[in-house]
């Protein structure tokens, strides 16, 4: 278990890098202020992958949704947010959490490819859901997320001190899981399902605990989401979130937060090496997206797999 | 893990580093789609503002400025537009945006483009919410689509007075509504009432069902929302099912890319100028050839009406920073509001703003339609119902 977190010194460096760009993004330079949004959005992302750590990296589980559990997470946020802050935070992480379950509904019965499906099937329910329910959603037009009345700050120092919030409450989630008899079931679970069910354990609820788990990520990272951004429409959460979310999980390893966290930070950060190149190809469209999947072929032929 | 680790903070590092320059140089940032469905627009506005901006460099036109135009591609994607949008205004320093395209990311990025004390002028995309309500730093030279699609289904209506049935296609977002909403103002007053509505979704390419609906609901003449590519694909579905009612596209499909690219599927199609018309070599005066030769020498491909309305937004903001006293927003702005246009080799309104209104011309433009191949102007749409 202590390769939960990185052994010592490199988690310390890890922080510390992480402390400097943030001091750095809370100065006054405009530079500094637009890596503070690049690093709350990491953030965010980070949160909702941080889900797929647990359904897939833990309880072996693919989940193909994640992005319906941020628009819920998103938009209860951006309903509840200028209310009262803590309980549109409980209440984004429920929203997630119900939005996973959703998607657990065929886990009782149905594992592997078929139950990955559905849970695609609620990605793209999702995008739907929030076109349609104007009321609470507005629409195709979409939502501002406004500002929460206490912020003294920059908006960008706001966004990334709740990025940063959300990610440490899913990673103490996500510790906390581990250690319990929780984690061990999924352990078992994900490494021996038959054996797991000839033991008694209750396969398809476990199954299903992990998807409402994940989800409750997937809410706290849509609540970070629209706060970063501060608008939020549907388009924004179809099928490619998901997918997006579940590169930067592979990217980082599906084990360990570290990871997420990083490899988040690089597919943040990719766009902006790739505008850097840009000067080399011209005015070709499409640039960026092609970097970023050469980046995810590259690291998928020459990483080691853990 | 280390070398993962520097890696990223080196990415990030290079995000942190602006692209800034020289105190003399003024940015001019533009969130356009070089990918994506609306690319057709975005590359040649693009390169028309670029031109112009050129010239002005080369000539000397703004002593002791030089003009840059940063241009970032959204995809139509609202999310990427309002990173984009910051990246301009926050590290390279972008003290306007020009000719912001897709009606999606001009309504995400406007509020906080004009929160940062930026300008925000003549965006591509004319939501009314482009110039009202009034705001010391938003502009806009586009009537709105609701305004001018009313004029232009009854001019359409007028020609053809056996038509009873119409309904509209369009793009299931805001742009959609508007043109919708466009054109049952237009049935409204002609005394008819819209039959049948359908939408499809951004960057569709089949329209198999759309079509099939609007067949059987027996609709004699479809009002379009859609983008160039779109318009081309349902007329051609619509050809290809044999189906030939009246169709009415919004100015967003009123280009030479449209017949280019539609053959005889487009052949009677009637769309609307706003407000120029497309520089079509044929004809054109002497100056007008000397410019699209100028063009074409620059960018190897033919300018088309996006190529000539960047150009006219990009002449439009350089007047303004010539008779400004000093080049910020506010003075850009001011400078902006007492300018007198005198219209120019395309066909340009004489755009006129107030300090009460920003809305540079209501007059909207002609109706028009595809014959022999080519577009014609057949009528002045006369003024929006506003």
């Amino acid at each position: 278990m202590s390769r939960f977190l990185l052994d010592p010194r490199r988690r310390t460096r890890l922080l510390a890098a992480l402390l400097v760009l943030a001091v750095g993004a809370l100065g006054a330079s405009g530079g500094a202020r637009y890596l503070a949004h690049l690093l709350a959005l990491a953030g965010a992302m980070a949160t909702a992958a941080l889900g797929l750590a647990l359904v897939q990296g833990r309880a072996g589980q693919v989940c193909l949704g994640q992005g319906a559990a941020m628009a819920a997470g998103a938009y209860t946020w951006a309903a509840l947010a200028p209310r009262s802050l803590p309980l549109a935070l409980a209440a984004a992480a429920a929203a997630g959490a119900l939005a996973g379950a959703a998607m657990a509904l065929p886990a009782r019965r149905l594992s592997g490819l078929p139950l990955a499906l559905a849970s695609m099937a609620c990605a793209v329910i999702a995008e739907v859901l929030a076109m349609r329910a104007v009321a609470f959603t507005g629409g195709t037009a979409g939502r501002f997320v406004a500002l929460p009345a206490l912020s003294a700050f920059d908006e960008a120092s706001v966004a990334l001190a709740f990025s940063t919030l959300c990610l440490g409450l899913a990673v103490l989630l996500l510790y906390r899981l581990d250690r319990a008899a929780l984690g061990r079931a999924w352990r078992a679970l994900a490494q021996a399902p038959e054996a797991a069910l000839a033991l008694g354990l209750d396969v398809g609820g476990l199954r299903q605990l992990a998807f409402v788990a994940s989800g409750l990520c997937g809410g706290l990272g849509g609540a970070a989401y629209a706060q970063t951004l501060g608008f939020i429409s549907p388009e924004q959460f179809a099928l490619p979130l998901s997918f997006e979310l579940l590169v930067i999980a592979f990217l980082g390893g599906l084990r360990h937060p570290a990871g997420i966290i990083l490899a988040s930070l690089a597919f943040v950060a990719l766009p902006e090496l790739a505008d850097r190149l840009r000067p080399l190809v011209g005015a070709l469209g499409g640039w960026d997206p092609l970097v970023l999947g050469l980046t995810v072929v590259f690291v998928a032929v020459f990483r080691k797999m853990d | 893990m280390r070398t993962r680790l520097f890696a990223v903070i080196a990415l990030l590092a290079l995000a942190m580093a602006p692209v800034r320059a020289a105190e003399r140089v003024l940015t001019v940032g533009a969130l356009l789609d070089l990918s994506g469905p609306a690319a057709l627009l975005g590359v040649p506005v693009k390169n028309g503002m670029e031109m112009r901006f050129a010239e002005a460099n080369a000539r000397g036109e703004l002593p002791g400025i030089t003009l840059r135009l940063l241009v970032e591609d959204t995809g139509y994607d609202p999310k990427r537009a309002i990173l984009a949008a910051r990246k301009l205004t926050e590290r390279d320093g972008a003290i306007a945006f020009l000719s912001n395209l897709g009606t999606p990311v001009v309504l995400a990025t406007m509020p906080e483009i004009l929160r940062r004390g930026r300008l925000h002028l003549f965006p591509f995309s004319p939501h009314e919410a482009t110039y009202a309500p009034l705001h010391p730093l938003k502009f806009q030279i586009y009537a709105p689509y609701r305004s001018y699609m009313d004029p232009a289904v009854r001019a359409v209506l007028r020609r053809h007075p056996q038509v009873r049935r119409v309904c509209t296609l369009v793009q299931d977002d805001e742009f959609g509504e508007e043109v919708s909403a466009g054109v049952r103002a237009g049935l409204e007053r002609a005394g008819l009432s819209l039959t049948q509505e359908t939408r499809h979704a951004r960057g569709a390419t089949d329209f198999t069902g759309q079509i099939a609906r609007l067949r059987e609901a027996g609709c004699e003449l479809v009002a379009l929302g859609t983008l160039v590519r779109e318009t081309v694909a349902l007329l051609r579905t619509a050809s290809e099912m044999g189906w030939k009612p009246l169709f009415l596209t919004s100015a967003s499909a009123y280009s030479d890319q449209t017949h280019i690219l539609g053959g005889a599927a487009v052949e009677g199609l009637y769309g609307v100028t706003n407000p120029i018309r497309i520089p079509y070599r044929e004809g054109a005066s002497p100056e007008l050839l000397a410019w699209l030769d100028a063009y074409r020498d620059r960018y190897g491909t033919e300018a088309n009406v996006w190529s000539a309305m960047g150009y006219v937004a990009a002449e439009l903001l350089v007047r303004a920073i010539t008779t400004a006293p000093e080049p910020t927003p506010e003075a850009i702005a001011q400078a902006l509001e007492r300018l007198d246009y005198p219209g120019d080799l395309f066909g340009s309104p004489r755009y006129r703003f107030s300090p009460t209104d920003h809305l540079g011309q209501r007059t909207g433009g002609e109706l028009t339609r595809i014959e022999h191949g080519r577009w014609v102007s057949l009528e002045r749409l006369d003024g929006p119902s506003e």
